[in-house]
């Protein structure tokens, strides 16, 4: 396995608005910094749209079923309109930033494995660091 | 020629009017007449203090007198002799280059520490010792950036020096010699303006008295005398030499001797459990005294002085002895020690001995054109360690044939061996155990180490060692009976046969005071007085019948905070020898050695100890926590409750690079820790593994190696140590808050554990793609620390931060500190393991 570098950034310099697309795609094709620096910006992000720890949970609940069933394409694809539902019924900024990113996040695992990996391990991270930042 | 040559107590003396001249009192009006006869104002003073202080010595005077003024201006063969001893030794430019006011005395220049020239330190960062006698003062010991000398300062220590030597038996050269390393150990030896003032004037005085016995027993001819002093003048001029002075430069004078006993790890810790506490201070101690006892021997069989050895301490000796004498009767000599040394421990203790010539050339600095000293103390120890490859040839054809390759019952049951050290002997039962005559002998020493305020040894004849032989019998085969003397006690009868007496004042510089001169004395037995450092740190307790004993190593478990374990700590200096070899380069003069030396010496057995007994509160109603089995030459083994070895090792830190001044000579440390029920020997061994495999082979990121420590199986630069015990301490005080305030969970220290698992999982994963190429350097550390460890760390800390508001912003800053660029999640399992320990019961 090769890796590409991703290119180094200090963290404070990093966006703080919504992330991109091709942010979250880094995110998800490379891991490490990418990753956890988006993370880690989105954690007070979330929370600031007042979505809550149960709400992330709920979603989170079905994507760590699916890692231990086995990765599943077409199961995981369907975790789109979970996402739009729950959002809409959430009815709070914060669940639409979520959905926006996941989706984008989904688009991009497509039907790698490895990024699948890489989506549950983004997706804790974000749940970690909604937490840190006094999520509740 | 005998020991009692004036040329070697001129040679010891002919600098000592430096001292005096600082005192800045003019000569006595008698004297004046000096200043024709001598070169620079010094040799007057050095004459006058030969014919005040040593006047009445059953010596020819008058010679030592004439030999130290004309020491810069020699004419007679004596007298070339005494200055080309000087010169050697420590070569002063000043004469030739025909310099009038050359080794002129300051009193305000304050001896720089040798430590100081070591490796290119900077002239700001150099540090001085202040101008006083030597004792255990932490003041005189540490040099400081602002200690300077002064005229009253000479004048209070030359009074002091002068009443001292009033009171040196007379004719005694040991014990004049004792009274010059208390009192002149921190005078520069030499003060002009554009020298560095780094040479104490008593190694300068020890070499060259070391050097003139040398010179005086190689029976040089007056014309090859004056030839060999002639060609230095010439080679430091740079100007052509004859043929003749070119050879003379280069023909041995000297030979360097080392001696190195092998076998001491096995011998100290190779103990089963029973008893091995007791018996080992003693085997410790007997392994100093053995090496000591074997240097003092040696130098009998050539009638020198103590002057002689250069270095003894940490199992080795180096000895300048006379090049033709040592090539004839070595041999005789190393066999039999290593005859004697086999019949005692039957091959689990040898001395190995090599040598190497020296020639004059050796001596000089490579600015005066020589090879400089350092050469040739590397060049002896590389011969021994090849002697250790030809281990025991020293016993002969018929020897080795007879000892090592015709098979020998020995013990077969467990009833016929010691269940202490598992060898044959004469066995006995004692408190249990059945014991040989070397444990219990050790245990009998380990005892009289309590305490002892004086160590007597009297020279002997040697005696043949018995079958079942004992310490005692094994000191006694190299003519040595050793007594410790305690507050008291009744002072041991002079042994049949005995010609001379050495006491030593234990753990105290004031050796020479009348008590002790009245009290120690046997009829007209010649003795003489010393001082040494027993570097002792032994735990006690009482016995079940209140008696005072040394105590196990489970009760030093029972003294630790948290689990009840014991610890090894070994510490050593790192890469001596390229600081002996390369650290004081071309200036590597023998007195700049002698100084180096003997300043590691000072810090391992006498600070150290020192250090070791402030955690021993037995006398306080409190339990011992320390066992200093061994300090001395650059090395420590201490054994001890696992809890206080990591705080004395960055206190012994601390204070040697104090003792330093810098980062340019450093120490590493290995502790190991167990529970106590481990067997020493592997303990031990995994302090040593931790010290040699861990901490010297740690390299910090910026390429800066050893320096370190390894604790709890981890390596870590000693910065990096300090932030962890810091940070070990704020922890346990959220474990264990003062007050009111709720604790904080012990889950948390299992949290950081398991988060530093995480870590640990992926940087071995990352760690294998970079050995197989899939992935660059900058790429893996990237991948290692960007990770899940990193939000798990995040979360697991806010949720304790969230449920535990008392303690957040300690969390806060804990979390900040592990996450960022340079944190130390690698040392995580380190902190926490550390305070798991710590508040573990029992």
């Amino acid at each position: 396995m090769t890796r590409t570098n991703p290119p180094r950034q200090d963290r404070s310099s990093s966006s703080t608005g919504t992330p991109t697309r091709e942010e979250v795609q880094r995110a998800i094709r490379e891991g490490g910094r990418a990753l956890v620096d988006l993370a880690e910006r989105l954690g007070p992000q979330l929370k600031e749209g007042r979505l809550t720890t149960s709400q992330i949970r709920n979603i989170y609940g079905m994507v760590k079923q699916m890692e231990i069933r086995g990765f599943d394409a077409n199961e995981f694809v369907l975790l789109k309109p979970k996402l739009a539902y729950a959002a809409a019924r959430a009815n709070v900024p914060g669940a639409d930033t979520l959905k926006e990113v996941l989706t984008c996040a989904i688009d991009e695992v497509g039907t790698d494995a490895t990024k699948f990996a890489r989506f549950v391990d983004f997706f804790e991270a974000i749940l970690a660091y909604h937490q840190a930042a006094g999520g509740r | 020629m005998d020991r009692h040559n004036p040329v070697i107590l001129a040679a010891l003396l002919h600098d000592i009017g430096k001292f005096g001249e600082r005192t800045a009192e003019p000569l006595p009006v008698w004297a004046e007449p000096f200043h024709h006869e001598a070169r620079y104002t010094h040799e007057p003073y050095s004459a006058v203090f030969v014919e005040e202080q040593l006047g009445r010595w059953p010596l020819d005077m008058t010679t030592v007198r004439r030999l130290v003024l004309k020491h810069h201006a020699p004419s007679l063969p004596d007298e070339l002799l005494v200055s080309l001893a000087d010169r050697l030794s420590a070569y002063e430019r000043a004469e030739a280059e025909g310099d009038r006011e050359g080794a002129r005395g300051r009193a305000e220049t304050a001896l720089r520490t040798v430590f100081s020239r070591l490796l290119g330190v900077s002239a700001d960062g150099a540090r001085y010792h202040e101008l006083a006698d030597l004792s255990l003062d932490r003041r005189a010991l540490f040099p400081r950036p602002d200690a300077v000398g002064s005229v009253e300062s000479y004048r209070a220590l030359w009074e002091r020096f002068t009443s001292e030597v009033a009171r040196v038996p007379l004719g005694d050269l040991r014990t004049l010699l004792a009274v010059l390393r208390r009192f002149t150990w921190v005078i520069p030896s030499d003060t002009r303006r554009d020298l560095i003032p780094d040479i104490s004037l008593y190694h300068h005085l020890k070499t060259t008295a070391a050097i003139a016995a040398c010179l005086v027993r190689e029976e040089l001819g007056e014309f090859d005398v004056r030839t060999l002093h002639d060609g230095l003048t010439n080679r430091w001029k740079k100007a052509p030499l004859t043929p003749r002075e070119e050879e003379l430069l280069h023909r041995p004078l000297c030979a360097l001797v080392k001696g190195d006993i092998s076998g001491t790890q096995d011998f100290l810790y190779l103990l089963t459990s029973r008893g091995a506490a007791r018996g080992l201070r003693g085997r410790s101690f007997y392994l100093q005294l053995l090496t000591e006892t074997i240097a003092e021997w040696i130098l009998r069989q050539f009638q020198l002085h103590p002057t002689n050895v250069l270095f003894v301490g940490g199992g080795h000796f180096y000895l300048l002895l006379p090049y033709r004498a040592a090539a004839e009767h070595l041999d005789g000599i190393q066999q039999r020690i290593a005859r004697v040394l086999w019949k005692i421990h039957k091959g689990d203790l040898s001395l190995l001995v090599a040598s190497v010539p020296v020639a004059a050339i050796d001596f000089l600095e490579e600015e005066a054109g020589g090879n400089a000293f350092a050469a040739k103390w590397g060049d002896v120890s590389r011969r021994v360690n090849e002697e250790k490859q030809r281990k025991w040839q020293d016993l002969g054809q018929e020897g080795m044939r007879r000892e090592l390759f015709i098979s020998r019952q020995r013990g077969m049951t467990a009833e016929d061996t010691c269940q202490v050290c598992h060898n044959a002997g004469a066995l006995e039962i004692q408190d249990d155990v059945r014991k040989c005559q070397h444990c219990r002998g050790f245990e009998e020493l380990g005892r009289l180490l309590r305490d002892p305020t004086h160590l007597v040894l009297f020279t002997v004849p040697e005696a043949e060692p018995p079958e079942q032989a004992d310490w005692r019998d094994a000191l006694r085969a190299f003519g040595t009976e050793a007594w410790l003397i305690h507050e008291g006690d009744v002072l041991p009868r002079r042994p049949p046969g005995a010609t001379e007496a050495r006491v030593y004042t234990l753990d105290a510089t004031d050796f020479l005071d009348e008590d002790t001169c009245r009290r120690f004395r046997w009829g007209d037995l010649p003795v003489s007085y010393d001082f040494r450092w027993l570097a002792d740190a032994t735990p006690r307790k009482h016995d079940e019948h209140g008696q005072e004993v040394i105590a196990e190593f489970a009760d030093l478990a029972e003294a630790s905070q948290g689990v009840k374990w014991l610890g090894v700590l070994r510490m050593d200096v790192d890469g001596l020898g390229d600081v002996f070899k390369n650290g004081l380069g071309a200036q590597a003069t023998i007195s700049r050695m002698s100084t180096l030396s003997e300043s590691l010496r000072l810090f391992f057995e006498a600070w150290v100890p020192r250090l070791c007994r402030e955690y021993n509160r037995f006398q306080q109603g409190k339990k011992d926590a320390l066992y200093l089995i061994y300090a001395g030459g650059d090395d420590l083994f201490v054994v001890g409750a696992w809890s206080v070895l990591p705080e004395l090792a960055e206190r012994i830190r601390d204070d040697f690079r104090e003792l330093v001044g810098g980062d340019h000579v450093t120490l590493s440390a290995g502790i190991a820790i167990e529970h106590p029920k481990f067997p020493l020997y592997q303990l031990a061994a995994n302090a040593r593994h931790a010290l040699d495999d861990q901490a010297k082979e740690f390299q910090r990121s910026n390429g800066r190696a050893k320096d370190a420590v390894s604790f709890l199986q981890t390596a870590m630069g000693w910065e990096e140590f300090a932030r962890i015990a810091g940070w070990k301490d704020a922890l346990l005080q959220m474990l264990n808050p003062q007050g009111e305030e709720p604790a904080l969970p012990r889950a948390f220290l299992m949290r950081l554990m398991e988060i530093h698992a995480l870590y640990a999982g992926n940087r071995a994963r990352w760690r294998r793609a970079q050995r197989l190429r899939e992935i660059t350097h900058e790429q893996m550390e990237e991948l290692i620390h960007y990770d899940k460890w990193q939000w798990r760390l995040v979360y697991h800390l806010s949720r304790f931060a969230e449920r535990h508001e008392q303690h957040r912003e300690t969390i806060d800053r804990l979390l900040r500190e592990i996450v960022q660029q340079d944190g130390f999640i690698a040392r995580l399992r380190v902190l926490a393991r550390w305070a798991e320990l710590l508040t573990r019961e029992g």
